[in-house]
């Protein structure tokens, strides 16, 4: 338990006066934007496996697109 | 330690289909957030021509909002210097690269950054002579 701070100090400041609102601003500074980051990657993870599969059902495979190229190339393409 | 990297279009088709060789590798490579990653506007033609024609336009569309959600960059670098190296690129390997190909390499020698591309003949002998840094996912 932090001790409050004495009260002539707080009339011109916005420091914490009690131990709750310590942790409460250490809470708002340090870990709501650590979490809201963290939150953030495991967005993007769920993000990225969910788009790995979206073209499962295409019949067209790499070495498909590879020879259509191929073939563009060889025709001035 | 790669930090930026410029994606040809068949490393694309790769990631979104789990049955290719090497989409768990462009995966990985997605999935960093530390990788700063583009794709040139006429590679995304391609693949949105590919999707579109087979899939519909629904499904290119979506692949298009997944490629923006996932942060890959789509680079719309055409100034004169950038379509001279195209052709520069085009002169030099003929048929060997398509105008496909160049926008991709062009892009990736303009940053100064691996190419994530095929294994392809061409792409590796370029690599070997230093024209381009590559990266094959597969």
């Amino acid at each position: 338990m932090i001790p409050p701070f004495p009260e002539p100090f707080l009339a011109y400041s916005n420091v914490p006066r009690t131990g709750a609102d310590f942790q409460g601003k250490v809470r708002q500074i340090f870990i709501a934007p650590a979490t809201k980051a963290h939150e953030k990657k495991l967005d993007r993870l769920e993000q990225v496996e969910k788009a790995a599969g979206m073209l499962d059902d295409l019949d067209c495979t790499v070495d498909d697109f590879l020879a259509s190229r191929l073939e563009s190339a060889r025709h001035g393409w | 330690m790669v930090r930026a990297l410029v994606l040809d279009a068949s490393a694309l088709l790769a990631f979104f289909k789990t049955t290719e060789r090497g989409h768990q590798r462009v995966k990985d490579l997605i999935k960093d957030p530390d990788i700063r990653k583009e794709a040139h506007a006429l590679n995304m033609m391609e693949l949105y021509r590919v999707i579109s024609s087979r899939l519909g336009v629904s499904r290119a569309e979506a692949c298009v909002q997944m490629i923006h959600s996932l942060g890959i960059r789509v680079a719309d670098d055409m100034d004169e210097a950038f379509w001279k190296d195209m052709a520069w690129l085009k002169v030099q390997f003929k048929d060997d690269v398509s105008v496909g190909d160049c926008a991709a390499l062009a892009l990736a020698r303009k940053r100064n950054v691996p190419l994530l591309g095929s294994d392809a003949a061409a792409f590796q002998g370029m690599a070997k002579a230093n024209i381009i840094q590559l990266k094959t996912f597969r």
